[in-house]
């Protein structure tokens, strides 16, 4: 049996790509009243497919994977965040997160209980 | 996911919009000052943000945040016409009766400070849930 296996590797990999795209709707929100700023977006659904599957390529580094939504309108002064969508992806982000840490938690402690055993 | 990024990066916005309420509120306090600081009516003054976007090399050796932060660029006055009331008793008044006031509207100055509170929240929020997901992390090797 692999014991550290694809699902810590993936759940690690996924926390990442979750902390990055935190921090990139920070830095919408920082400049959500920037006149020309455009807001950027961080999807990783492939990437982390890739992540949990053991065929051995890593994926890529969320840092690079942010891009400028084309798609959002824009305010009279050229910006484009807008601060409800982002506060709304925000707060799904960090539950997700917080989840997935905790999901890593569960899986150490279940380890754990493999080692010591349950008495 | 450098954690101190990501505060740095709430804690531009929080200071550039501090920054624009308090521009804000001397524009209010000064609604009626015929006379500013450089002779004239006083001028209504604004911020100028700016997206900057460190060289991730740079920023390492300087410990700036290495995402896109905000930046106050400057202060400038704001160059429109004074308002011109009639008021021929008032010290500052021209031949005509006329003082020039301020060219600061209320209205547009609380609806700016209604913006810039919305703003700064966003950002206190904003460094809430890092601090949520950071603490998260740090319970994975307990239990």
């Amino acid at each position: 049996m692999n014991l550290f296996g694809t699902v810590l590797r993936g759940l690690g990999t996924a926390i990442g790509f979750h902390e990055e795209r935190h921090k990139v709707i920070s830095e919408n929100l920082a400049n959500s009243e920037t006149p020309g700023y455009r807001a950027r977006r961080l999807e990783f659904d492939a990437e982390l497919l890739r992540a949990f599957e053991s065929d051995g390529t890593s994926p890529a580094d969320p840092t690079s994977l942010a891009e400028i939504d084309r798609t959002a309108p824009m305010k009279a002064d050229r910006n484009t965040v807008d601060l409800d969508t982002e506060m709304a992806r925000m707060s799904e982000n960090s539950l997700r997160t917080v989840a997935l840490s905790r999901m890593l938690a569960r899986k150490y402690a279940g380890l754990k209980t493999a080692i010591v055993g349950t008495r | 996911m450098n954690i101190g990024s990501t505060f740095a990066i709430s804690a531009s916005g929080l200071h550039a919009q501090r920054l624009r309420m308090d521009l804000i509120a001397a524009n209010l306090a000064n609604a009626n000052s015929t006379e500013g600081p450089n002779g004239g009516p006083y001028k209504r003054q604004d911020v100028v943000l700016q997206a900057v976007r460190p060289d991730s090399f740079d920023s390492f050796l300087t410990g700036e945040p290495s995402g896109t932060s905000v930046r106050v660029r400057g202060v400038v006055e704001d160059q429109s016409d004074p308002r011109q009331v009639y008021d021929p008793g008032h010290p500052h008044a021209d031949e005509s009766g006329h003082v020039a006031m301020p060219n600061v509207n209320v209205m547009s100055e609380m609806v700016d400070l209604m913006a810039a509170t919305r703003a700064y929240e966003a950002n206190i929020t904003a460094l809430d849930a890092t601090r949520r997901v950071l603490q998260a992390a740090l319970e994975i090797g307990q239990g």
